[in-house]
């Protein structure tokens, strides 16, 4: 029996993830995020002129450091909410029902973890281009396109933007900290959806974590870096806040790589000798 | 009992002293026993009683608390994690529901890549289902989804079958049927074992049958 090639493993994790109507509900949540973006901007009374890229810092901006609005908590929470509900759980949904057939077939248990794992990551950069050009599109169908961030942008009206800001830091910024945030605390789901073999519980794990974060940040600027979840508030950064102590982009991307890492050295240890059942009931019933 | 020409070959399945706790309760309790080269081997017991466990313990589903399990001369969980040439149908098989059974087998082999869209409507057609049944598996009975199961344990054309009650929820007619298939698979010199809680069926189809009852294998064979 030949190896099977890693290619193959996530090719084929691929054909039985995604599925049309995640992409549909995709679109449509990230449509309603750009309309409501939009129209925040349109109403708030300015006379500077502004552009798609103010839709982008708002859709994306996460809840000021004072800010204990509900609204602007599950404004930030709501797509993390959707991606770990559609992916969080592919690992323990393959394992519950059809792990019995498929890692065999794989022949290795840490092949099959490093699968799900490098398939979670290049959904996670899908869903976060996915949603940036949602946003763009749908904002550029009300607000004008520039190459330039906006002068209502810039003038601090909104949101203090530090200067030399332009349409490619933006970017990066949005880009590289939702990434690494979304990738970072679906990895914990996803391996405690498998640990625990309840990806609903893990799901509830998550999304507490992202809830107690937000709570314990509001006005702390000294712990707020520390927080899992944070590291995606963009203007919880010291670049955009300077009130916030020592938060910049590179903690906020090391500080999720660090997580992966540990998430990655204890999920493998335990796949390792993992017992491979359909249901941890089925197991309760012999035991 | 059928005669077969005994063979003075390794056996296929060896399992050496095998005990499996879990949560401090002994699932499998000092299990010894092989299985030679084209035989059939019969599991029976009560539920519960670590028929399933023992066939999970054998394909490396689990590995062993204590003990050995060497499948074709490899000891499972050290030279091999998983033992090769081996089908397995083992709880009640689970496939993507919203795809019709030969997608989701073409899918299956896909992984491995070692065989055609050919052989797997051959060897859907061999389980009694319909290779062009376009409905996704939603709609299959539970007896069509067991059929489907075994349909995937016997596609890549293995030299050793682990059957755990193969026949459960298929009819009368049903049950004929895969039996006969297991004696052909067994003519043509795969090695079976098959599990059931019915003694009398095992009977019919298999060289030996073995008690197994809280863990514990009755070393010597039952009376046929």
């Amino acid at each position: 029996m030949g190896k099977v090639p890693f290619s193959r493993v996530i090719r084929i994790n691929f054909k039985t993830t995604l599925r049309m109507k995640d992409l549909i509900l995709t679109v449509v949540i990230f449509s309603l995020i750009g309309l409501f973006s939009v129209y925040g901007i349109a109403t708030f009374p300015s006379s500077y002129s502004k552009n798609v890229w103010d839709a982008l810092l708002v859709s994306f901006a996460g809840p000021p450091l004072s800010s204990d609005s509900l609204f602007n908590f599950v404004f930030w929470f709501l797509p993390y909410l959707i991606f770990f509900y559609l992916f969080g759980n592919i690992a323990e949904e393959e394992l519950s029902q059809r792990g019995v057939s498929v890692i065999p077939l794989i022949g290795s248990r840490r092949k099959w973890w490093l699968g799900k794992t490098v398939t979670l990551f290049i959904l996670s950069i899908i869903y976060v281009v996915i949603s940036i050009v949602i946003i763009l599109v749908v904002s550029s169908f009300f607000l004008p396109l520039s190459n330039q961030i906006s002068p209502f942008l810039l003038s601090g009206t909104l949101q203090y933007i530090p200067e030399g800001i332009t349409v490619v830091i933006l970017i990066k910024w949005v880009f590289l900290l939702y990434l690494s945030t979304l990738f970072a605390l679906s990895f914990i789901q996803m391996a405690f959806s498998v640990i625990w073999r309840n990806s609903f519980t893990a799901l509830i794990l998550v999304s507490a974590v992202m809830i107690l974060s937000w709570l314990f940040g509001i006005g702390h600027s000294y712990i707020v870096r520390w927080l899992p979840g944070s590291q995606s508030m963009l203007i919880r950064h010291t670049f955009f806040d300077s009130s916030v102590y020592s938060f910049s982009l590179s903690f906020s991307l090391i500080y999720n790589a660090v997580i992966v890492l540990i998430i990655l050295a204890v999920s493998s240890v335990y796949i390792r000798r993992m017992d491979i059942f359909k249901k941890i009931s089925e197991i309760h019933k012999e035991a | 009992m059928k005669e077969k020409n005994e063979t003075n070959e390794k056996p296929v399945v060896f399992l050496k002293n095998v005990t499996k706790v879990i949560r401090r309760r002994t699932i499998l309790d000092d299990i010894s026993f092989q299985v030679p080269y084209s035989k059939i081997y019969g599991l029976t017991g009560p539920n519960g009683s670590g028929k399933s466990m023992l066939l999970r313990a054998i394909c490396g589903l689990i590995y062993t608390t204590k003990g050995s399990v060497s499948v074709f001369g490899k000891e499972v969980g050290k030279d091999v994690e998983f033992p090769d040439k081996t089908g397995v149908l083992i709880e009640k098989p689970g496939f993507l529901t919203y795809l019709s059974g030969m997608r989701n087998l073409e899918l299956l082999a896909s992984i491995r890549n070692e065989i055609g869209k050919e052989e797997i409507r051959e060897v859907i057609k061999l389980v009694g289902l319909d290779p062009n049944d376009k409905r996704p598996v939603r709609a299959y009975s539970t007896g069509m989804i067991q059929r489907l199961g075994l349909a995937q344990a016997l596609m890549e054309h293995p030299e050793l079958l682990l059957l755990d009650e193969p026949t459960s929820n298929l009819d009368r007619q049903g049950i004929a049927s895969i039996h006969n298939l297991i004696k052909d698979l067994n003519s043509n010199g795969t090695t079976i074992i098959l599990t059931s809680p019915n003694e009398k069926e095992l009977e019919h189809i298999c060289d030996r049958i073995f008690w197994i009852e809280n863990g514990h294998l009755e070393q010597e064979p039952m009376q046929m």
